[in-house]
């Protein structure tokens, strides 16, 4: 049996990816997910200049299926993150650098230091406050022609593969989409947390130091499978430019890797499932996913990609 | 997955059911929960302080810290916190039944091998050691209780009754011996035979001790601290050269150490990046 794939021409091992934001922040952490069986890495996002988290409580564990988080993207800024990259790189395994800023110029300045430090790809994560002050608590990603806009001015500078993270929570993802490509995008990765809330009624109060912020972990995972699903049908009636589409949300089992390949997914991200089971959670996918591939006989990812997505065109 | 592991990991609004002042800027806080039944030594818990009156959106409010567990019976257990910053501060304005979010037990705590142990604590951080000692009462259990003035001494009268030496130290020498608690080690590890030291404090203190028990050979265990945002094994942001504190840790084995370059020399700040320990 072969699980290797690729990704925008760079070889995989297997299709399981680390999501942005988990334990992504050091290289020798990233190091030790790709000991533990990643096919790839996604770092933390990174931005131009070094920024703090929000207060705690920063990730809630609301209940098994449901995690929120509002971290506030903290990072080092990335001159000085550049050095785990070069750390990450000695697991041998590609290295994908999640990147944000709140303008063009910032996007590429920290995209053009994340390939010169060696990552393999860049993500662009386009969920984080715009900087025009009458954009004012919009998201980037919201807003399909500044994200065109992004992409463009990335490409531009940068030579690696370019992947745009997008965010759920928007009218129109397939709009979203269409605008990454018409900027030049290599790939795409969806979904980004969804927005969420809690409220403790003991103290009355919202319980994320930020107030609000996004859900993640299985309780997602339908709505994402939804939102790729919209994209690669759009895909597969020639509406939209055919490029790779990396699967996330709420992944914990080989069946759900499954689900998001038989959808067209050429990888997955997982991220929450690390809460749960730890660093197991890549074995613990992989060798359910072999098993998956055994029953029903297939040698390839090839065998089987794509083949619920035919239900939906 | 395990219900009990699940419960772990998520906020439980608790009211406080006691307050005991240690000295001026050290209380214990009480709470009444099986957590008590299940948390080890050297195992924490994230402590949610809400702040209950809504801000006019001020978000650099108090928030949630990482504490040791100080004390456990069946179903009490305490957290001893010296007030320093702004959430500790916030949590000392508390009174008995003002509630406070505890997650946990978190971490990985001490392991005891030993006979003959020997405990060094820093200031606050005799907190977790306090827990470890009323455990293994009937080991032979040595303790040096370190400080900065006989003001910020706390748990001597509880020590001097559960272990069978203590040995005090004072920056000003005004109480016990004068130094640190690192200076005494190595005479109370040969006085006693000592087989296995457990140490709990400032980590340059801590680096001390290791060294000293490295060279007199002795197996040794630190508790380490690092910023936490999530405290649940996610984030990543605890780390310290690829272990995890707040997972792998917070109680780390010597020769897990001796991989950590960083230890003893860096930590990470609340962006991530790394800053010197002064
Ligand atoms: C595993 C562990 C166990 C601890 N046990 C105890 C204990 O039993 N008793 C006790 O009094 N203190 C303990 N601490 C330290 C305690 O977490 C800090 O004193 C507390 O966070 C201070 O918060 P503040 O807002 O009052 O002070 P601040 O002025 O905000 O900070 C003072 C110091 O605490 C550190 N700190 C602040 N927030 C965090 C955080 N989220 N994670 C880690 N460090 C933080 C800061 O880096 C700084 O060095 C422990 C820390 C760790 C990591
Ligand atoms: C604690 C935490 C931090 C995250 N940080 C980032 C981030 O910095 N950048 C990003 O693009 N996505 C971030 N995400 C989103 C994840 O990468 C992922 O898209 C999302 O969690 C859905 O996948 P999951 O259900 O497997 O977690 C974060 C998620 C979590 C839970
Ligand atoms: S504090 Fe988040 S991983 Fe340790």
């Amino acid at each position: 049996m072969d699980i290797s794939t690729s990704l925008c021409g760079i070889p995989l091992r297997n299709p399981l990816i680390l999501a942005s934001g988990i334990l992504g922040n050091k290289g020798a952490l990233l190091r030790r997910v790709a000991e533990s069986g990643a096919g790839a890495v996604a770092t933390k996002s990174v931005g131009p200049e070094p920024r703090e988290g929000y207060n705690n409580p920063t990730v809630l564990y609301v209940s098994e299926d449901i995690v929120l988080n509002a971290m506030g993207l903290p990072n080092p800024g990335c001159e000085q993150f550049a050095g785990e990259i070069e750390t990450a790189k000695t697991s041998g395994i590609p290295v994908i650098a999640s990147v944000f800023g709140r303008s063009q110029e910032e996007f590429s300045l920290v995209a053009m230091a994340m390939e010169e430090a060696g990552a393999d790809i860049v993500e662009l994560n386009v969920s984080c406050p715009h900087s025009l002050p009458r954009l004012k608590g919009l998201h980037l990603g919201q807003i399909p022609v500044e994200t065109k806009g992004v992409v463009k001015r990335v490409k531009q500078a940068t030579t690696v593969p370019v992947l745009v993270k997008l965010s759920p929570n928007v009218t129109s993802i397939v709009e979203v989409a269409r605008a990454c490509i018409e900027g030049g995008a290599d790939g795409l990765s969806l979904i980004n947390t969804v927005q969420a809330l809690e409220i403790d009624p003991l103290t009355e109060r919202p319980m994320l130091g930020n107030m609000v912020g996004g859900q993640s972990g299985p309780s997602i995972r339908c709505i994402a499978q939804r939102k790729v699903a919209d994209v690669l049908t759009a895909m597969r009636r020639g509406e939209l430019e055919a490029v790779p589409v990396v699967g996330a949300g709420g992944i914990e089992s080989g069946e759900d890797v499954a689900r998001y390949i038989l959808l067209g997914c050429q990888c997955v991200q997982i991220g929450s499932a690390v809460l749960k089971y730890g660093l197991d959670a890549f074995s613990k996918c992989l060798k359910e996913l072999e098993g998956y591939m055994k029953e029903k006989g297939y040698e390839t990812l090839e065998d089987f990609r794509g083949k619920s997505l035919e239900w939906l065109v | 997955m395990d219900s009990d592991v699940c419960a772990r990991r998520k906020i439980k609004i608790l009211p406080i059911h006691d307050i005991v002042t240690e000295n001026e800027i050290v209380r214990s806080f009480y709470f009444k929960d099986n957590l008590a039944a299940q948390v080890e030594p050297g195992q924490f818990v994230m402590v949610w302080v809400p702040h209950t009156v809504p801000p006019r959106v001020d978000f650099s409010l108090p928030d949630q810290v990482p504490m040791s567990v100080s004390r456990a019976s069946d179903r009490l257990f305490s957290i001893t916190v010296k007030r320093c910053g702004e959430t500790t501060t916030e949590l000392f304005k508390y009174e008995k039944g003002d509630y406070v979010g505890i997650t946990g037990p978190l971490g990985k705590g001490f392991s005891v091998n030993g006979r003959h142990l020997l405990c060094v604590a820093g200031g606050i951080g005799a907190a977790a050691l306090f827990f470890l000692v009323q455990r293994e009462r009937e080991k032979d259990v040595h303790f040096i209780l370190g400080a900065r003035t006989k003001k910020e001494l706390f748990f001597e009268r509880e020590l001097r009754n559960l272990c069978t030496s203590l040995c005090i130290t004072t920056d000003d020498g005004l109480c016990g011996t004068r130094g640190f608690a690192s200076d005494v080690v190595a005479d109370v590890c040969e006085t006693h035979e000592i087989d296995q030291v457990m140490c709990c404090g400032p980590e340059i203190m801590m680096y001390k001790v290791f060294s000293v028990c490295k060279r007199l050979g002795i197996p040794s265990q630190f508790s380490l601290e690092r910023y936490m945002y999530c405290g649940l094994g996610i984030c990543g942001h605890c780390s310290l050269n690829g272990f995890l504190v707040c997972k792998d840790g917070p109680v780390f084995d010597a020769q897990e150490l001796e991989k950590a370059a960083d230890f003893g020399m860096k930590k990470v700040d609340k962006t991530g990046g790394k800053v010197p320990i002064q």
